[in-house]
């Protein structure tokens, strides 16, 4: 259709005459607005049909009895209930907040000391940047999961190590209730490269000025680092608080391949326990309902870190 | 403004082309509902895997323009993906079915009956004993078809037995195997695995040694006190220092055939001298070692009252599947062609046809034989019939309840008192 409208413009050679002669229709069709929208539209429907539909559709059957094979009956807020007389629920609970308050934090510090280290221009300092960022691509992954559980095996390559320095040992890590999550830690710590690059971006906006002015008033390298480098950081610390938090709430592959929750479930990640709910144990209104719950708690978190943003977040407007 | 012309210009047409291959691509699918594809879905290992395949490519070959799409998983997995696609009607046409899921999924109407097909002979089930036949139906309907029997098994390592001068006894009482466990321990350093971490067969098995349904239809069928000597097992083995650390156990997947204990390990403490498997999983276990494993019926008060033959697994035709004739055809084919029957041996148990069995019998290998002489001589005269399939609830006891139990008591939490009553609190919850 629009290309018939179009041919007899160019013979008229007048696009303006030809504009004055379209109907409503053609008017509204090629407005900006609605070209807007309908270079929007992929985004929009995608949203609305692979999102919304079942981001609404999970909180009804958090109402069932779902059970992912069978029919869902309506059960009004039952599985909130049940909820609160069941261990593994809080246990899950317990161990996802230790391993996100405990390893985001880490992560972070070891991020902007790498990112510090980094900072400097030179030939291989590129190569170091992809290189210190490959574990965040890898971190995630199936198959790192798997050596990780390998190196940390009674006679793995850590044993061996230790072994190498006199510390003979077949200690298992992964079979030890106060170490097996440390395991998980450490390798999500690994996975600092995200937040990396994204203190090194901002590393370097600090402007050069200020240190210049610093060294002139004899500020040592430290002095420099808490008054003028962190200060002036808190913004990106703030963002990369928020989205690694967000990361270890929800962090679900280490577990679900390197111990899935053993031993004794102390190393049970709310996501996995709401995947077993869920496919192995059919519960799968149970694990919607598991599912809502954290989605309340993420929120909360972040909504906590807001509020406590104007107490040590550096803001330039202000 | 010309721009934007010729961008929604672009986009119908875009628009127009992407409608024209739909209306194309929607022609092909119309031939697609009766076209050749077929989807086969099952549990095993490396071993199994590659027979079935095997079996699936004599099947295109013997049926032209049949392309059959194999899709593996181990047994975990198997049910997670099983019950993802059953959600979302995207089930294989031919799904492989065990005894304790098979309630659940007729119940909610997720396999097709098979009545028709057997009617009409294309499923030939003549040469089918009619207990086999009988355990894979409902409601006076035919589900299954069996795809081979099995019997629960020790399998144990019989070199490392003879090596240490011990005699494996035909029966034995679970007080008769913590001694046997404790002198292999003892003479050998070789530890034991009473089916840690598994689904619960062992505890019915024993508690049907005894008299006693484990799941019945309401609830469970037994008493904290008629479980207690099962748990005691773990938490003797553990102190006396006969069972595997479940630190072991944090490194591998249980119940997996490959990483068993029996066949994976470096050193005798976490390796198991025996393992509490099925006999269709000898043949995958004894590819993985040199040593010379045997079979032996599991520990009971009354072997003859807890043993069963279980039709081991089944085949099933899934409800979203497009073709259910060829279906039925590639059943027919696995169970009565001689070709598939000889491809797969015992693999998932011996073959439910007597026809087929008589052809099997000639060229069975010295193992598939041992398992074929202990079905027949030893536990067929000796054995009871199996309990009814398990209800739903069954399935969060297997996979939570009691592995977690058992983990318990090894790690020292709880002694296998306090587990017998919280094991029996917490299954009779599960319903």
């Amino acid at each position: 259709m629009s290309q018939a409208s179009a041919a007899p413009g160019r013979r008229l050679g007048n696009a303006g005459v030809q504009f004055k002669k379209q109907g409503r229709f053609a008017r509204f069709m090629t407005s900006e607005k609605t070209s807007g929208v309908v270079c929007a539209l992929p985004f929009i429907i995608g949203f609305l049909v692979f999102l919304l539909v079942p981001i609404l559709l999970s909180f009804y059957y958090t109402l069932t009895d779902y059970s992912i094979i069978g029919e869902a009956e309506f059960i009004g807020l039952q599985n909130y209930i049940d909820m609160f007389s069941d261990d593994k629920f809080f246990k899950s609970l317990g161990v996802t907040f230790f391993y996100a308050l405990v390893s985001t934090p880490l992560r972070l510090v070891f991020a902007l000391f790498v990112a510090m280290l980094l900072l400097k221009n030179s030939k291989v300092s590129g190569f170091y940047r992809a290189a210190y960022y490959l574990p965040s691509i890898l971190g995630g992954s199936v198959a790192v999961a798997i050596l990780w559980k390998q190196m940390f095996a009674a006679d793995g390559v850590i044993n061996q190590v230790l072994g190498m320095f006199g510390l003979e040992t077949d200690f298992a890590w992964l079979g030890n209730e106060s170490t097996a999550i440390w395991t998980l830690i450490i390798l999500g710590v690994w996975q600092f490269g995200s937040s990396m690059l994204i203190f090194l971006a901002s590393l370097k906006q600090i402007p050069t000025e200020l240190y210049e002015a610093a060294s002139v008033d004899g500020a040592s390298k430290a002095r420099q680092f808490w008054k003028i480098t962190l200060p002036l950081l808190t913004p990106t610390i703030f963002f990369n608080l928020v989205m690694q938090s967000i990361n270890g709430f929800l962090a679900f592959t280490q577990c679900y391949i390197i111990t899935q929750g053993k031993p004794r479930n102390s190393t049970l990640f709310y996501m996995v326990y709401m995947y077993d709910e869920s496919f192995t144990r059919h519960h799968a209104g149970y694990g919607a309902a598991l599912a809502w719950v954290m989605l309340l708690i993420v929120g909360l978190y972040t909504g906590f870190l807001f509020l406590t943003k104007r107490f040590w977040v550096y803001d330039e407007e202000a | 403004m010309k721009n934007i012309k010729k961008i929604l210009a672009g986009a119908t047409a875009v628009a127009t082309l992407m409608a024209m291959a739909a209306c194309g691509s929607s022609n092909e699918s119309g031939d697609a509902s009766d076209s050749q594809n077929l989807t086969i879905a099952w549990w095993g290992n490396q071993d199994r895997n590659e027979k079935q395949d095997a079996v699936d490519k004599a099947f295109e070959a013997a049926n032209e323009g049949v392309s059959i799409d194999g899709q593996p998983s181990e047994w975990s997995d198997y049910w997670q993906k099983l019950s993802t696609s059953a959600a979302g009607d995207s089930m294989p046409d031919v799904i492989a079915m065990d005894y304790s899921y098979f309630n659940e999924y007729v119940e909610n109407g997720l396999i097709i009956p098979l009545d028709e097909y057997i009617e009409d002979g294309t499923i030939d089930t003549t040469n089918i004993d009619e207990s086999i036949l009988a355990s894979g139906q409902k409601d006076g309907s035919q589900y299954l078809i069996s795809s081979g029997s099995s019997s629960p098994a020790m399998i144990y390592n019989k070199t490392l037995l003879d090596e240490a001068g011990i005699e494996m006894p035909e029966e034995m009482d679970l007080d008769e195997f913590k001694a046997l466990a404790k002198e292999v321990y003892e003479k050998t350093g070789v530890k034991t695995n009473f089916r840690y971490y598994e689904a619960s067969e062992l505890l019915e098995y024993v508690m049907r040694g005894e008299g006693k349904t484990l799941f019945e239809d309401e609830g469970l069928g037994v008493t904290a006190e008629d479980v207690e000597p099962y748990f005691d097992v773990y938490e003797e083995g553990i102190s006396e220092g006969w069972h595997i650390s479940p630190e072991v156990f944090a490194e591998i997947t249980a119940g997996s055939v490959d990483q068993d204990p029996v066949v994976y390990g470096s050193d005798p403490s976490s390796m198991s001298w025996v393992s509490f498997k099925f006999t269709s999983q000898m043949p995958a276990m004894q590819a993985l070692t040199d040593d010379d494993l045997a079979l032996a019926p599991w520990p009971a008060a009354d072997v003859t009252a807890a043993n069963y033959i279980k039709p081991g697994q089944f085949w099933a035709i899934s409800k979203s599947c497009e073709n259910p004739q060829l279906a039925a055809e590639f059943i027919n084919y696995y169970t009565n062609n001689e070709e598939a029957v000889t491809t797969m041996g015992t693999d998932r148990g011996l073959p439910v046809s007597s026809a087929m069995m008589t052809v099997l019998e000639e060229q069975l290998s010295a193992d598939e034989q041992e398992i074929a002489t202990f079905l027949n001589d030893v536990v067929t005269p000796n054995s009871s019939a199996i309990n009814p399939p398990s209800p739903a609830a069954a399935s969060t006891v297997n996979s939570q309840t009691l592995p977690e139990i058992e983990e318990n008591i090894l790690y020292g939490a709880i002694t296998a008192k306090d587990a017998a009553a919280t094991f029996v609190e917490e299954a009779n919850a599960a319903y």
